[in-house]
């Protein structure tokens, strides 16, 4: 009876044969694209040309470092990045806070916050612009009666206050999901911390900060670097609510490269800008992973 | 070091009581062990003490001041948790300085007292670290650094070996019991394990089901169990249980296990005759022979245990089973048969209700 020599390195193809599938997929319908539009930003492709765009080389991208446009979509999404997340997260913080005491309406309220993250984007802005409507908003009434303002303001058409308009609606339309992460994150903190710190003499601002922030520290991060990462790639809402205007004060990377691509119909141009924008993705993408790879380290 | 006095402590969750009517008295600088099985209120005892749970009514003192309306921190107590309760994000020293830190005290009077208490404990080397990096065994120990740090009336201990490896367990119990000698500060330590009760305390609390069953010295309980509950819980291997009668037989007073094994108890047993009683001996206390003796019944050996300087032995007759535990090394191999004798005046006696009968010689 003899055995057949074993060669020391058989490929076992079962394994990527059963990958096969998956991997044409990702291909088609992530690689493809990508590759598609990164190529894309090295011709002048207009929309209604699409087949005569010529290859310019980096000319796209020696402009759109010329761009003034593109310079002040950075400061805007930067600006907007660091609002809305801010906002959003002390929203988040509060109610989390909130729920995470024991009262006899919790399971109700907890159902009743998480509303506005279910509404569809597109809903929440109508509702906001009625809010925000010059003659017929309630929020301008409100303020009018309540003495801060002398007369309705025109929230969207006045480039000061359409950023702030939008973070308001980016806060109230995202802090749910910052809620939830949070609410799970204090519900990680062992009963055990607090009590030692009370007997340890700590009251509840000295608990707060010496038990409950630590506490959250590792969903903190995660949780802020999604809300950046939202922000940027946040179309819809912004889009639907301003357009990127009055006089681009609400345009971020995402829709300058909209507005580039279906406005203008620089198709080409915009493909720079998306690649601009896909790069720092990545950046903050890359810090997100290693984060949560620590914190499950961590844990 | 102050003493604590607790009066007709009750505690209710809603209708249900889990401790009722609860009084202890611990003298300046006594170490208590609380031990009961789980569920019996022997935390709750101890949390309701911190402050950390309300009292549905009864008193707390300490140092003679009720503390009842109190909150935790101005009750002068530290408290060592099961789970050792660390910030996890501060270094051992900002953990063992931090009650220090909340009580206002300045850096330099911080570092001074955490160091002679690091010295203490044998973390020096440690102080730097933070918690993650940390053993179980010197997680522990910062732990009880942060409690002693302080110097407070009284220390208060929540199970605190119950997540450490049995030999780490013995190594900080010795370590647990040195330090109340040196510190002499009054201590009340929960636990279920009725080893580090009997080892550690000068005054053993059993508890069951929110009541107070027995308070006494370790060895007081160990000898002289007022119930059959104590004589059960208190001692390892457990004492023994026969349930049978009290007869005379033959002119003699004896104890028959459903009418099979019979046991010889002597005359000063005979006020008990026709009783149903549950007779208690503890393992070490029956003697085992080889051969006939007078008085001894005969039993199979069932199982034996080797442990190197004792062997424990599982006896078996009919329904009855007995743990012997003895000094020494026995060539004895399952499915012999033995004679035991039980040493009358190591008898424990329990009537129906569990409680311990007292035999008049």
């Amino acid at each position: 009876m003899s055995t057949k020599p074993q060669t020391a390195r058989r490929i076992d193809w079962l394994p990527i044969l059963l990958l096969l599938p998956v991997g044409v997929v990702l291909v088609l319908i992530l690689i493809w694209p990508i590759v598609q539009g990164i190529s894309l930003s090295f011709f002048n492709t207009r929309i209604l040309n699409y087949s005569q765009g010529k290859f310019i080389g980096i000319a796209n991208y020696n402009f759109l470092l010329q761009d003034e446009n593109f310079w002040n979509s950075l400061r805007v999404t930067a600006i907007y990045g660091a609002l809305s997340m801010s906002l959003t997260y002390l929203l988040g913080l509060g109610f989390a806070l909130l729920l995470n005491r024991n009262f006899i309406l919790r399971g109700f309220l907890r159902t009743i916050f998480i509303l506005p993250w279910a509404i569809p984007e597109v809903v929440a802005v109508l509702i906001f612009m009625w809010m925000l409507d010059p003659q017929f908003g309630v929020l301008n009434y409100l303020m009018v009666k309540a003495g801060f303002i002398d007369r309705p303001l025109a929230w969207l058409t006045q480039s000061s206050l359409a950023m702030p308009a939008l973070v308001m609606l980016t806060a109230w339309q995202q802090f749910p999901l910052a809620m939830l992460i949070l609410l799970a994150g204090l519900q990680t903190i062992p009963r055990e911390q607090y009590e030692a710190a009370m007997v340890d003499g700590a009251g509840p601002i000295s608990r707060f900060f010496h038990v409950t922030l630590p506490g959250l520290r590792p969903v903190n991060v995660i949780l802020i670097l999604l809300l950046i990462l939202n922000s940027f790639r946040r179309v819809t809402m912004i889009y639907a609510m301003t357009r990127g205007g009055p006089a681009r004060s609400t345009e971020t990377l995402s829709i300058l490269t909209y507005n580039t691509a279906f406005e203008y119909q620089k198709i080409g141009y915009a493909a720079a800008v998306g690649t601009a924008l896909l790069i720092i993705l990545l950046i903050f993408s890359l810090i997100y992973f290693r984060a949560i790879i620590r914190s499950r380290s961590a844990a | 070091m102050a003493p604590v006095s607790i009066q007709n402590v009750r505690k209710a969750f809603g209708a249900l009581e889990v401790i009722s009517d609860f009084n202890l008295d611990v003298q300046d600088g006594e170490f208590v062990a609380l031990v009961g099985p789980s569920g019996c209120g022997k935390s709750t005892i101890l949390r309701m003490l911190a402050g950390l749970e309300p009292v549905t009514s009864g008193n707390f003192a300490i140092d003679g001041k009720s503390v009842n309306n109190l909150a935790p921190k101005d009750r002068d107590i530290a408290m060592v948790f099961q789970n050792y309760a660390l910030y996890p994000n501060k270094t051992v020293a900002a953990n063992m300085g931090f009650p220090l830190r909340m009580r206002g005290l300045s850096r330099a009077e911080i570092d001074d007292k955490v160091n002679e208490v690091a010295h203490v404990l044998g973390l020096e080397n440690l102080l730097g670290r933070y918690p993650r990096h940390l053993s179980g065994g010197q997680r522990q120990r910062v732990a009880m650094g942060r409690a002693i740090v302080r110097n407070p009336k009284v220390f208060l201990f929540d199970e605190p070996l119950s997540n450490l490896d049995a030999k780490l367990r013995v190594k900080m119990r010795a370590e647990i019991k040195e330090l109340h000698q040196r510190l002499k500060t009054t201590t009340i330590y929960v636990t279920h394990d009725q080893v580090e009760a009997m080892t550690m305390a000068d005054k053993i609390v059993v508890m069951r089901d929110g009541k107070l069953e027995q308070t006494g010295r370790p060895l007081e309980l160990y000898d002289a169990p007022e119930n059959r509950f104590v004589a059960g819980f208190i001692g390892s291997p457990a004492m023994n249980f026969l349930e049978g009668e009290v007869a005379r037989r033959e002119d003699r007073v004896c104890f028959s296990v459903g009418g099979e094994m019979v046991v010889s108890l002597g005359e000063k047993f005979a006020p008990l005759i026709s009783q149903a009683v549950t007779l208690g001996i503890r393992p070490e206390h029956i003697s085992i022979h080889d051969e006939p003796v007078p008085d001894a019944t005969q039993m199979y050996l069932g199982v034996v245990e080797p442990t190197g300087a004792e062997t424990t032995f599982i006896l078996k007759s009919g329904d009855a089973e007995l743990v012997v535990v003895k000094q020494g090394r026995f060539p004895f191999t399952p499915g012999t048969s033995l004679w035991v004798s039980f040493p009358t005046d190591k008898l424990h006696v329990f009537d129906t209700t569990g409680n311990a009968v007292a035999v008049n010689s």
